[in-house]
């Protein structure tokens, strides 16, 4: 089997690595480029996500380079999710592509689809073998978020603009050569030394604070989100966001483990605005950001695909608290219509909002 | 207490029900009267940004009533059985209304998540309506006098005879816009005036196998029923079929493309999407809907003469 798989940020490092242990050749996608878009854009259904085009796009590249298979994850509603891979086995049909989907559907949505798959994912692999992918892949997925965390905290300090994602750059390059557990900690760490003796940039005061919340693929995939962390941070901006990929892998395959402090408390955060689910992550976001505003952020970004049902929902909860806390949101609502400098001068406008009010802040606290 | 219930959304879904039961519990019930202009106008003004066109009415709806009434009835409708979601605008509803109108809500909320009939909605429902009236027993009553006005009109717009004569044209869709007048922009009417005969559209019932569309179970009890309705009539049932879709709607932006496929592929039946919103215009729309009788009118004479052939 030749597997490809969609893009979501740099998370094909870890899928890679998983599925390559496991003994299948894999063929990840070009990254995703403004080609996919096109592609995604041209077949997928016309008001479908933003999402949905990208990954179709990224299948068809992965296809045209020689695939077979395709490994994507399931979902039950009711967000769109769900039927994405659906959508794309139709589609590919279609352009007369037949290959062989492996879907993962999360356990409530039935096992008999995760079965299958699993089974002709796992044919002839050892026990051995499977803990040792799944373990290699999870160091990844995790080393990726913590690298991603701590480029965005040092981002908004260097001295030379790019140094921190240059060294970013090169530090999941090796993450993605590594194949031993041993290789793939040292490589972890040997960036974040590498990353924290970036030279920085003296300031008497800490960069501003921006709390980034949203639809999780958008927030993660740089290209969707258009570079939106790593353009704050170039405007000396400091980002955070709670959206990681391991969480998401946590809470939506493994929901045993699933019980974990954070999410706990956005989940409490959020009770004052909403007490039900009600798909993707939309409560979550409202969770996310009320927690953030309680924490003293400067500004939320609040990322979404155009039309995307739960993030709408989201945004009219997260109208009242932009009130409560006085707090400005930007509301990025995205898609491959988009336009770079459009977007940029809103960043721009979004970001000398945010030092204004940071800077005021600490006048303010001098003064005192 | 003076209780207003919108009448858009899920209202359509469980018409007499909501009245008759939080009537019946003691209170005073207003149901909003039928969108207007300028109910839509205000809810444009409320909604976010890229909310759907049937959102933007029911925040209109909200506006209108709560001018004169107390509190607003805004169930949570998370579901209306098993494996039969809401799109998550509708099961967030309680918490945009909230945070567009704070106090507006009748407390405690009310969430539905199987039909009715269940005995799990129906001891939720009266506990439910204990907490407002004080009394089990006429909760009770209240409860199961609303179920069964809500059975009887169900039951009623599903034996409605088509007349012979005409052609007849199914309108397929969420019930919320075919059911409302002017977000459906009278394409009933306007298709009753070309000498049309439009099937009523069934309501919450049993659904066929969605499954055939896109092997997997359409989780939206909106577009399973849309689904399971569309390939029933696109089957050969009628003369024509119209899906009613709106801008921005989530799931039929994954299930209309691959139903007018369906369409194209494996049914001599004239299907139709319209996409509305609050810019589409009646004149375009008129145009459209007199092309598409034609069309119907000529596939209809040319299957009546291949099948005599």
């Amino acid at each position: 089997m030749r597997i490809t798989f969609p893009h979501i940020g740099n998370f094909h490092i870890a899928l890679k690595h998983f599925l390559r242990e496991l003994g299948h050749e894999v063929i990840p996608p070009p990254p995703t480029s403004s080609h996919t878009a096109s592609l995604g854009a041209r077949y997928a259904p016309e008001s479908a996500c933003y999402p949905l085009k990208l990954t179709m796009g990224n299948l068809i590249q992965g296809i045209s380079q020689g695939a077979d298979s395709v490994f994507m994850a399931g979902g039950i509603g009711p967000c769109r999710f769900g039927f994405y891979a659906q959508l794309q086995r139709h589609v590919l049909a279609a352009l007369g592509h037949s290959v062989e989907f492996l879907i993962l559907e999360p356990p409530a949505g039935g096992l008999t689809v995760t079965a299958a798959s699993l089974k002709k994912l796992l044919k002839g692999v050892s026990l051995g073998q499977l803990v040792r992918a799944t373990k290699g892949a999870w160091l990844k997925c995790v080393a990726i978020d913590d690298l991603e965390r701590a480029a965005a905290l040092l981002r908004a300090r260097e001295a030379a603009p790019g140094s921190v994602d240059r060294v970013l750059a090169g530090g999941l390059e090796s993450l993605d050569t590594a194949s031993s557990e041993r290789d793939i900690s040292s490589v972890w760490q040997e960036c974040l030394c590498q990353m924290r003796q970036v030279p920085r940039c003296r300031t008497h005061h800490a960069p501003p604070v921006v709390g980034i919340v949203g639809e999780i693929f958008m927030v993660l995939d740089s290209f969707a989100n258009k570079g939106v962390e790593r353009k704050l941070g170039a405007m000396g901006i400091q980002v955070v966001r709670f959206l990681r990929a391991s969480e998401w892998v946590k809470s939506n395959l493994f929901p045993v483990c699933a019980a974990h402090d954070l999410e706990e408390e956005i989940l409490k955060a959020a009770q004052p605005y909403t007490t039900a689910f009600f798909g993707g992550h939309g409560r979550e976001s409202v969770g996310a950001a009320a927690l953030m505003c309680r924490r003293n952020v400067d500004g939320l970004v609040h990322v979404m695909p155009f039309t995307c049902m739960p993030e709408i929902a989201a945004s009219a909860m997260l109208q009242s608290l932009e009130a409560e806390y006085r707090v400005p949101v930007l509301r990025l609502s995205l898609d491959e219509h988009t336009a770079e400098v459009g977007f940029n001068t809103r960043l721009e406008a979004f970001a000398d909002l945010v030092h204004e009010r940071s800077s005021n802040r600490w006048r303010n606290c001098t003064l005192e | 207490m003076i209780v207003g219930i919108p009448r858009a959304l899920m209202y359509f879904e469980y018409e007499p029900l909501w009245e008759r039961w939080i009537r019946g519990l003691g209170h005073t019930v207003v149901v909003s009267p039928y969108t207007t202009k300028a109910c839509l106008t205000n809810g444009i003004e409320l909604a976010p940004e890229e909310a759907c066109l049937p959102l933007k009415a029911y925040l209109g709806h909200v506006k209108h009533l709560s001018t004169c009434v107390d509190r607003v009835f805004v169930p949570r409708v998370v579901a209306t059985g098993r494996h039969q979601h809401s799109c998550p605008k509708i099961i967030a509803l309680p918490d945009i209304v909230k945070s567009l109108f704070p106090g507006i809500l009748l407390e405690p909320l009310w969430s539905v998540e199987s039909s009715p009939c269940s005995v799990g909605s129906m001891l939720t429902a009266v506990n439910w309506g204990t907490r407002l009236c004080g009394s089990s027993l006429q909760s009770f009553a209240a409860y199961w006098q609303g179920v069964s006005q809500w059975k009887r009109k169900r039951g009623s717009t599903a034996h409605t005879r088509p007349e012979r004569t005409k052609l007849k044209v199914a309108v397929v869709g969420h019930r919320y816009i075919t059911c409302d007048p002017f977000l459906s922009q009278q394409v009933t009417t306007s298709l009753a005036r070309m000498g049309v005969y439009v099937l009523p559209q069934p309501a919450l019932g049993a659904m066929a196998r969605t499954s055939r569309l896109l092997g997997k179970r359409v989780y939206w009890h909106h577009e399973s029923q849309l689904v399971s309705q569309a390939l029933h009539y696109l089957s050969g049932a009628v003369h024509g079929v119209i899906h009613l879709s709106c801008f921005g709607c989530g799931p039929d932006s994954m299930i209309s493309d691959l139903l007018a496929q369906w369409a194209r592929r494996h049914s001599k039946v004239p299907f139709l999407t319209l996409n509305l919103d609050e810019h589409s215009s009646e004149v375009g729309l008129a145009t459209r809907l007199e092309a598409f009788v034609d069309i119907v009118e000529a596939a209809a004479n040319e299957n009546h003469l291949s099948s005599h052939r």
